[in-house]
C-alpha cells in the first residue's frame, strides 16, 4: 500500500480522528484511502501536497502538547491547533479527506447512496400536478405596468 | 507580435460562444451574414461531462468547479478577486457558462427597466420590457422552455414549449408553506426539458444540473443555437483566445487579433465585431484594446468601461425537512419554485427594489459532509442529520450599480499568453445589505411554516458571482454609457456588445434569458439596419 506521509501510522491515526469508525466500517484511516487520496492530490493542483503539509504540521505541533494527555487527546488537540493556525489549507485537507471517504463504495452502501455515475439513471419524481397552483392562481396580478 | 497570419475577412466576428454570442451568431447567420465565432474554450464532448463519471463529486470541486481560479484549465484566465466580497465564477468552452448553469430563466419585470422613474435609483434602461418581449419568446423557442403561463407576479406570456418540471415532495411542501403565508410563488420558467424537445431528452432528475448531462435535457448553446448556426454557414472556431480588437485611425474596428490553441497569432478581419465575452471578459478586452484612436480603451470615451459591475447578492436560510418520503437530493438541485412576494419596491421595508426567493435542494454525500459535518466525534451524527434532508431557501437580490464596483486590468497578473487578467473591485452596497437582512428573516418564516428544523441563517453568499453585469452599460447619453439601446458602441459604429455588460441594472432574477433576448434584438437591428456590414 502506498502511504503519502513518512509516518504512516500517524497519518492513519489522524484520518481515523477526522472521520471515526462507525458501525462495522473503519474510519477514514483504516479504510485504506491512501491511493485514492494520492490520485486526487495528483490529478488537480487544488489538493497538491495538502495532506503531507497538514500531517507534517500536526506531527510538529504534537510535540508541544502536554504529555499528561493520552495519545488520542494529544492528537485531537494538535489537529485543532493546526486548524486554528492554518485555516485555509486545513479546509482543503478536510475537503480532500471527505471527498475520498464519500466516494468509497463501502461508505455508499452504509448511507444508502448508489455508487457510480449520477447519469444515466437519475431519480423519479411524482409527475407535475397543476392543482398545486389552485391557491396562488387566485392572487390578483401585482406586477407594475410601465411602458 | 512578430508575424500574424491574416484570415479571410468575415462580415462579423463574434467574440464568445456562450449565452449571447451563440444567439447572435445564429441570428446573423440566418440573416445571410458571413459569421466567424471565436471561442477561447474547447468543444466538450458530452460523454466527458462529470455526470458520466463515478468521480463526479471530485470533478465538481476541481476540473468542473465554477471558479476559473480553482479549475485553472488552459482556456481559463485568472481573475484577481481579492478585493471583491463576491467571487467570480464562469465557464469557458463552446457554449460558455451555459455549459455549467442551472437554467433558471425568469424574466425581468417591466419595472426593472424603469427603476429611476419608479424608485429614484440608478438609471432607467433605454428600452422597455415590452420591446424585449418578442425576443424573450424567440429565445425560449430556441432553448426550449418548461413552465406555465398565469404567474400573477409577471405579465402574461406566450404558451411555454413544455409543462413545468415536477416540484417533488420537497417542492410541494415549500409551495404549501408559501400558500399558508399568503405569499406569491410560481414554478419558474426553466430551460430544462420536462419532456423530449427538439431531439433532446427529458430531464431524469439526477440532481446536479449544473454539471450538464449527455441527455441534452438542460439547454446549453452548444446544443441549441450553435448547431443551427453552423447549418446556416457560421464558423465556430474553438480554442481561440482574443488578444485585442483592432481599430483603424478613424476609430472603426477592423477585426481581432487572437491566439490559436498552438499559440499562433492570427488576425481575423471583419466588417463588424460583436463582443460577447461576459461582464468580466468584455471590459477586459475593451480596456486592453487601446489604440491611437481609443487611448483609454476601445469604446471608452465615457470612462464607463469596467464601471458599475453588478453581480446579484444572495442570502437566505437553510433547514432540514425530516419527514419527506424521498431524500432532498432527488431532483434538479435548483428547484424550480420561485417567490416574488418581495420583488417590487415597498418603502416600508427600508430599501429600494427587491428580490426573488429560489430553492436549493440537498446535494450528494461529499458536498453534504463538506458543508455540514465537522471532523471528529460528531461527524457521523451531523452527516446523518443532514443527508437527504437539508434544504435551502435563497434570495437573489437586485444589486444596484455603483461606479466604485468595477473591473480593471491587473498590473501584474496575466493569462498564459501574457494578456492582463481582470482585477475585480466590489463591495456589497448599503441598499443590498438592508435587502438581504430582510430576505433572511422572511426565509426563516417560510422554512418554519414548512416544518423545517435546525434552521440556520446565511447572511451573504460569497462564491456566487456567476451573474456578471453592468460593465459596458447601455444608455442614451454617450458620456454616461458605452453602448446605445441596440448594443452598438457610442464611439464605434461597427462594434456591438451583447452580453451582461450592457445591463443598466441587474433585476432580482437570473439574467441569462434577458442577456439572450438583448442579443437577439441587437442581431435583428444589424440584420435590418446595418446591411452595410454584409458582403
Amino acid at each position: 500500500m502506498t502511504h503519502l506521509h513518512s509516518n504512516p501510522s500517524l497519518q492513519t491515526a489522524v484520518l481515523d480522528i477526522i472521520i471515526e469508525p462507525v458501525d462495522d466500517l473503519p474510519g477514514a484511516g483504516g479504510l485504506g484511502l491512501e491511493s485514492e487520496i494520492m490520485r486526487m492530490s495528483n490529478e488537480h493542483h487544488k489538493f497538491s501536497g495538502v495532506l503531507i503539509q497538514i500531517i507534517n504540521l500536526i506531527e510538529t505541533n504534537i510535540t508541544t502538547e502536554p504529555d499528561t494527555k493520552d495519545g488520542k487527546d494529544r492528537l485531537i488537540s494538535s489537529i485543532s491547533t493546526v486548524e486554528s493556525n492554518y485555516p485555509d489549507i486545513f479546509e482543503l485537507f478536510i475537503e480532500l479527506i471527505y471527498l475520498a471517504y464519500y466516494s468509497d463504495p463501502r461508505v455508499h452502501r452504509r448511507i444508502g447512496w448508489k455508487t457510480g455515475p449520477i447519469q444515466p439513471n437519475g431519480h423519479l419524481l411524482p409527475p407535475w400536478d397543476e392543482s398545486i397552483l389552485n391557491n396562488v392562481k387566485n392572487k390578483e396580478p401585482f406586477w407594475i405596468h410601465v411602458e | 507580435m512578430a508575424s500574424i497570419t491574416r484570415r479571410e475577412e468575415a462580415d462579423f466576428v463574434v467574440v464568445g460562444s456562450g449565452a449571447s454570442g451563440a444567439a447572435v451568431t445564429w441570428s446573423l447567420a440566418e440573416g445571410g451574414f458571413n459569421v466567424v465565432c471565436l471561442e477561447q474554450g474547447p468543444w466538450i464532448n458530452p460523454k466527458y461531462y462529470a455526470t458520466n463519471s463515478p468521480d463526479w463529486q471530485y470533478l465538481q470541486r476541481t476540473k468542473w468547479d465554477y471558479s476559473p481560479n480553482v479549475r485553472k484549465l488552459p482556456q481559463d484566465y485568472p481573475v484577481n478577486d481579492e478585493n471583491s466580497q463576491i467571487k467570480v465564477v464562469m465557464y469557458n468552452a463552446v457554449g460558455g457558462s451555459t455549459i455549467h448553469w442551472t437554467a433558471h430563466v425568469p424574466r425581468f419585470h417591466p419595472s426593472d427597466f424603469r427603476v429611476k422613474s419608479l424608485d429614484g435609483v440608478a438609471e432607467d434602461w433605454p428600452i422597455s420590457y415590452f420591446e424585449l418581449e418578442p425576443y424573450y419568446d424567440l429565445n425560449d423557442k430556441m432553448m426550449g422552455c418548461s413552465g406555465i403561463n398565469g404567474d400573477p407576479a409577471n405579465p402574461p406570456r406566450s404558451p411555454r414549449q413544455m409543462p413545468p418540471i415536477p416540484l417533488g415532495h420537497d417542492g410541494e411542501r415549500m409551495a404549501r408553506a408559501f400558500d399558508e403565508l399568503g405569499w406569491h410563488w410560481w414554478p419558474s420558467d426553466s430551460h430544462v426539458n420536462s419532456i423530449d424537445y427538439k431531439g433532446r431528452k427529458a430531464c431524469n432528475f439526477c440532481g446536479p444540473v449544473g454539471l450538464n448531462c449527455e441527455r441534452g435535457a438542460r439547454a446549453s448553446t452548444d446544443i441549441t443555437y450553435i448547431p443551427d448556426a453552423t447549418k446556416l454557414g457560421a464558423e465556430i472556431r474553438p480554442n481561440s483566445t482574443i488578444y485585442e480588437i483592432v481599430s483603424d485611425p478613424k476609430g472603426k474596428v477592423r477585426g481581432v487579433n487572437y491566439f490559436t490553441e498552438q499559440g499562433v497569432a492570427e488576425f481575423q478581419p471583419a466588417k463588424g465585431v460583436v463582443v460577447a465575452a461576459n461582464g468580466i471578459g468584455t471590459p477586459r478586452i475593451l480596456l486592453h484594446s487601446k489604440s491611437e484612436s481609443h487611448p483609454t480603451g476601445l469604446a471608452n470615451s465615457s470612462g464607463m468601461v469596467g464601471k458599475n459591475l453588478m453581480f446579484h447578492v444572495y442570502a437566505g436560510a437553510n433547514g432540514l425537512l425530516n419527514d419527506l418520503p424521498t431524500p432532498t437530493y432527488q431532483g434538479p438541485q435548483a428547484l424550480i419554485i420561485m417567490s416574488q412576494e418581495f420583488y417590487e419596491t415597498d418603502p416600508s421595508r427600508g430599501f429600494k427594489r427587491g428580490y426573488t426567493f429560489q430553492i436549493g435542494r440537498g446535494q450528494g454525500p461529499a458536498a453534504t459532509a463538506i458543508g455540514n459535518a465537522p471532523w471528529g466525534a460528531k461527524h457521523h451524527e451531523e452527516f446523518e442529520r443532514n443527508f437527504g434532508k437539508n434544504f435551502g431557501l435563497g434570495a437573489i437580490g437586485d444589486d444596484l450599480p455603483e461606479e466604485i464596483n468595477r473591473v480593471e486590468l491587473d498590473p501584474k497578473l496575466t493569462d498564459r499568453y501574457g494578456i492582463p487578467a481582470p482585477k475585480v473591485i466590489y463591495r456589497v452596497g448599503d441598499n443590498s445589505k438592508k435587502m438581504l437582512a430582510h430576505a433572511v428573516k422572511q426565509a426563516e418564516k417560510v422554512l418554519n411554516k414548512a416544518g423545517a428544523t435546525n434552521i440556520t441563517r446565511n447572511p451573504l453568499s460569497t462564491n456566487t458571482g456567476w451573474h456578471l453585469m453592468g460593465t459596458a452599460r447601455m444608455g442614451e447619453d454617450p458620456s454616461r454609457s458605452v453602448v446605445d439601446n441596440y448594443g452598438q458602441a457610442h464611439d464605434v459604429d461597427n462594434l456591438f456588445i451583447v452580453d451582461g455588460s450592457v445591463f443598466v441594472t441587474g433585476g432580482g432574477v437570473n439574467p441569462t434569458p434577458t442577456i439572450q433576448a438583448l442579443a437577439l434584438r441587437t442581431a435583428d437591428y444589424i440584420r435590418h439596419k446595418r446591411t452595410d456590414l454584409k458582403s
